[in-house]
């Protein structure tokens, strides 16, 4: 007896279903690329000690993103290598969201010319120096507030480039 | 045709002489048939319950040979996105990869992208400063 076209068809979508459900279980599996801590090669671990206890809790995807860090970090000068190594733990503990959204941000500023980039960290010193209410009370504005542009012009100082929220 | 007649003729009475034979049973010799006929039932119920767990591999051999086509078609499927997948996630850490590994040894600190208060304070600037040009 000949399966009619409705019930083929369900079984064409419960089977795709069913397949992208089994490819993402097995894309999730640890391969070879993600060793655990212990497999990685002493001058790596040196680098990426800060992420030494939360390593083997790490999703695939990140382990090969610091992998990645680790190796272009040689060719980074010792200042940014201080940075990174001291930033890479908070980083780590961010959520994928906050993450994502910082990124968004920073690829803004970074469409931005020297000049504005310069004022932005002139700027950011300057909010660090403001009284712990004050900053909690901007936090606490920021709700209210609509979307803004990337971008703040200011006669008083020169255009910084900011991450647009 | 003629014989084909004759045939249907013959089982016709043949059929007659049975009902007759059967009508006219008596009790007893009805009774010793229907005992025949449960007997014969009830052992004919053990041999099925034995062979059903070979039934079992009967129909799903059946099964794997008649669909063996959409199997190799699903397990291609699988095989695919799994590749499709993977080839995403590791394009996805590349580019966070050079996107962090900039972001993290920048001059300004990673704090100044997650800080929703130093987004709101800079807008804040950029609109006071926009009412002192207009007045």
């Amino acid at each position: 007896m000949a399966a009619s076209p409705f019930r083929t068809g369900r079984r064409i979508v419960v089977g795709i279903v069913l397949a992208g459900a089994m490819a993402s279980a097995l894309a999730a599996t640890p391969l070879i690329l993600v060793p655990d801590w212990s497999e990685l090669p002493t001058d790596t671990q040196q680098i990426l000690a800060p992420l030494g206890p939360e390593w083997n809790q790490l999703r695939s995807v990140n382990r090969r993103k610091w992998l990645q860090i680790a190796e272009r970090y040689p060719t980074m000068r010792p200042a940014e290598q201080e940075r990174i190594q001291r930033r890479m733990k908070d980083w780590a503990k961010l959520t994928p969201e906050e993450r994502a959204k910082a990124r968004e941000r920073y690829n803004n500023v970074r469409k931005a010319s020297p000049e504005q980039r310069e004022a932005l960290k002139t700027m950011w010193s300057e909010y660090q120096a403001l009284p712990a209410e004050e900053k909690e009370r901007l936090k606490g504005s920021t709700a209210k507030s609509p979307q803004k542009s990337g971008v703040v012009n200011s006669p008083a100082r020169p255009a910084a480039a900011t991450p647009s929220p | 045709m003629k014989d084909d007649l004759n045939e249907l003729e013959f089982a016709g009475r043949v059929r007659n002489v049975l009902n007759q034979g059967a009508t006219a049973l008596d009790q007893k010799a009805a009774l010793r048939l229907y005992e025949a006929r449960c007997d014969a039932l009830r052992h004919q119920a053990a041999p099925v319950a034995t062979l059903s767990l070979a039934g079992i591999s009967r129909a799903l051999t059946d099964s794997l040979q008649n669909h063996y086509r959409g199997i190799l078609a699903f397990m291609a499927l699988v095989v695919g996105a799994a590749g499709v997948q993977f080839w995403h996630n590791l394009q996805q850490a590349d580019e966070m990869a050079e996107i962090d590994a900039a972001l993290l040894s920048d001059e300004v600190s990673p704090a100044a992208y997650t800080d929703q208060g130093f987004v709101e304070w800079l807008h804040h600037l950029s609109e006071q400063d926009d009412e002192s040009l207009s007045e």
